[in-house]
């Protein structure tokens, strides 16, 4: 019997950006701070913001995005937004990073999730191209720690040990409002069809959910309003947004797979290969032709 | 203006342009040795002898930097052979990842050293080095064999160039014609090494002559896959010719020295040793300029 996919629902609307899944999932981890370089560089804190760290990287696996919306309204200054949103990796159903890996190193759980195997990562870093989400960080400075090998990469691996004993991901557990739910995918579909016919109901119209198109799954959801946006064949973590994908640094349409280009520029080479042998070949061969019509005459 | 801020850059280096740079040259003096062993005139062979020497030694160079330039170097027969700790499902003792570009790269790679091996072991002989058996020579002078070494040559050249693609990062995923342009200038590149070979053992009128037809006509090939690319490239270009970083290397080492000064010599004046030599060191400056600026105009795009 196959396993029930798990994954993660994130809810923004009622994230209030205590960053308490930043924390779990550090310690659970054991994931220390920032390296010294990125401090010294002043890289490692944003200090512009109560967002703290900015980006995920191979220390922060886990980073909750504070998107500040200033009206730019004279008339309407006081008038702002906050937008959070806690990031990690989505585990994509079809992950651009595990597919590029050379070495199986990158390789899917059983539950879904995307791992990797630091003992056979060679630090290639072609993952951190591949990654339509710009998750996956290259750890160069780091000496080893439990979840840390210097030269290899980094990212959120849906707290694997733990889901393999049966518990779920740290930071849901750590998550006070329930942003975070951690689940079997199927049922967190129905959970966020749930909450995104209530939010519409209430007249919030800009709830929808990145990562999955819930018509598509057979649920019920409002078919006017914000529509969902599904990408790379699904997100095993998905998100209930409420505004444009951009706005919470997520691409607003699907990226694809990057294997997308593979056949077609392979194609366009191999084409101009062929032109340049011949081309190469004629122009030597061109020199014999010459002499031997000279030699005719 | 940044585009697509959310990615991440693989932090790849100086030392990846390097590697790239010289795998095209490699590539490129296998693509000329080939090209004028099936096409070239006998007086040719003194210089398709020497050539024969030059891509091992770089293909043995390029493997240490590639090798240098992993996080985990020490792993790096991780690529070839299956880790016992990897996916069990993957199987069989090779590590073969046919969706990725580095993994089949990296036996392109090892085919084409075999054939730069074999060129390189014809080329001692031929310089009396070193005797090999009349079976040798059948192989190492078979012309399928030379055109399939050639073949290999210039997948070679352009591996790096289909690999940028087959990722998310700005400019390398919006075009196609990576590949087919980086295979054009590693060919530009080992025809132009050609020609500075020639010039320095004093080659004939004949081989100067082809030698400047070959560079003439893979410029014109050249030209057509810049501005195919560009065009391909569409408003994803702006990194590329207008980052204060990148934009200077693309206009003055691609366009200028590797294109449009090449193009100029090529086609006024007298065809001379020197002067196609020096065609011959444009061509090496647009190799490098060109992977420096598209690989360099990824991170460009990032910051803006």
């Amino acid at each position: 019997m196959a396993t029930a996919q798990k994954g993660m629902f994130v809810d923004t609307s009622i994230c209030t950006g205590c960053k308490a899944c930043q924390v779990a999932c550090k310690q659970w981890n054991q994931l220390p701070m920032e390296d010294e370089k990125a401090v010294h560089f002043g890289n490692a804190f944003l200090a512009t913001s109560y967002d703290n760290t900015g980006h995920l990287s191979a220390t922060n696996w886990r980073h909750v995005k504070f998107i500040e919306q200033f009206s730019d309204d004279p008339g309407r200054t006081g008038q702002a937004r906050w937008l959070m949103m806690s990031d990690s990796c989505k585990h994509c159903v079809n992950a651009g990073c595990l597919e590029v890996c050379p070495t199986g190193a990158l390789f899917r759980t059983d539950f879904g999730a995307v791992d990797i195997h630091r003992d056979v990562c060679i630090g290639c870093r072609y993952c951190v191209g591949a990654c339509p989400f710009g998750v996956i960080s290259f750890n160069a400075e780091r000496e080893q720690a439990p979840h840390m090998v210097k030269g290899t990469v980094n990212k959120c691996v849906l707290c694997s040990d733990r889901v393999a004993s049966g518990l779920g991901t740290a930071c849901a557990k750590a998550c006070p409002t329930s942003s975070l739910t951690f689940g079997n995918v199927d049922d967190l579909k129905r959970l966020a069809a749930a909450r995104v016919s209530a939010l519409h109901a209430r007249g919030q119209t800009d709830a929808y959910i990145y990562g999955w198109n819930l018509k598509e799954e057979g649920l019920d959801r409002p078919t006017t309003g914000a529509q969902d946006v599904k990408v790379v064949g699904g997100l095993n973590v998905f998100y209930l947004l409420l505004d444009k994908p951009n706005v919470y640094g997520l691409p607003d349409t699907d990226p694809g797979l990057p294997q997308r280009n593979f056949a077609p520029s392979a194609g366009a080479t191999l084409v101009a290969a062929a032109v340049l042998g011949v081309a190469g070949i004629a122009a030597f061969r061109k020199r014999r032709m010459d002499a031997g019509a000279e030699a005719a005459d | 203006m940044p585009f697509r801020p959310y990615l991440q850059s693989p932090e790849w280096t100086w030392l990846l342009v390097l590697e790239m740079s010289l795998a095209a040259v490699a590539a490129g003096v296998y693509f000329a040795y080939g090209s004028m062993e099936i096409g070239g005139h006998r007086e040719d062979r003194g210089i398709t002898q020497r050539l024969g020497f030059i891509p091992l030694p770089i293909m043995l160079v390029v493997a240490v930097f590639l090798v240098v330039d992993l996080g985990q170097p020490l792993r790096f027969v991780n690529l070839l052979f299956t880790s016992p700790s990897a996916v069990p499902e993957r199987g069989g003792p090779f590590m073969l990842n046919v969706a990725s570009p580095l993994s089949l790269g990296t036996y392109v790679i090892l085919i084409f050293g075999f054939f730069t091996l074999v060129a390189f072991i014809d080329s001692l002989r031929h310089a009396g080095r070193i005797r090999t058996n009349d079976r040798y020579e059948g192989i190492a002078h078979n012309q399928i064999f030379q055109g399939v070494g050639g073949l290999f040559a210039l997948l070679t050249g352009s591996y790096s160039g289909v690999l940028i693609n087959v990722t998310q990062e700005t400019v390398w995923t919006d075009s196609i014609l990576h590949g087919a342009m980086y295979a054009s200038m590693a060919a530009f590149g080992g025809v132009g090494v050609a020609a500075i070979v020639a010039n320095r053992w004093g080659a004939g009128a004949g081989t100067i002559r082809a030698l400047r037809d070959a560079l003439l006509w893979i410029t014109a090939i050249n030209v057509l896959l810049l501005v195919g690319l560009l065009v391909n490239l569409n408003v994803y270009a702006q990194p590329l010719i207008l980052s204060p970083t990148v934009g200077p290397v693309f206009w003055i080492g691609v366009v200028a020295l590797g294109l449009a000064v090449p193009a100029y010599l090529l086609l006024t004046g007298r065809v001379t040793p020197s002067r196609v030599a020096l065609v011959g060191w444009l061509a090496l400056v647009a190799v490098v300029s060109l992977r420096y600026s598209i690989l360099f105009s990824a991170i460009a795009a990032l910051h803006g």
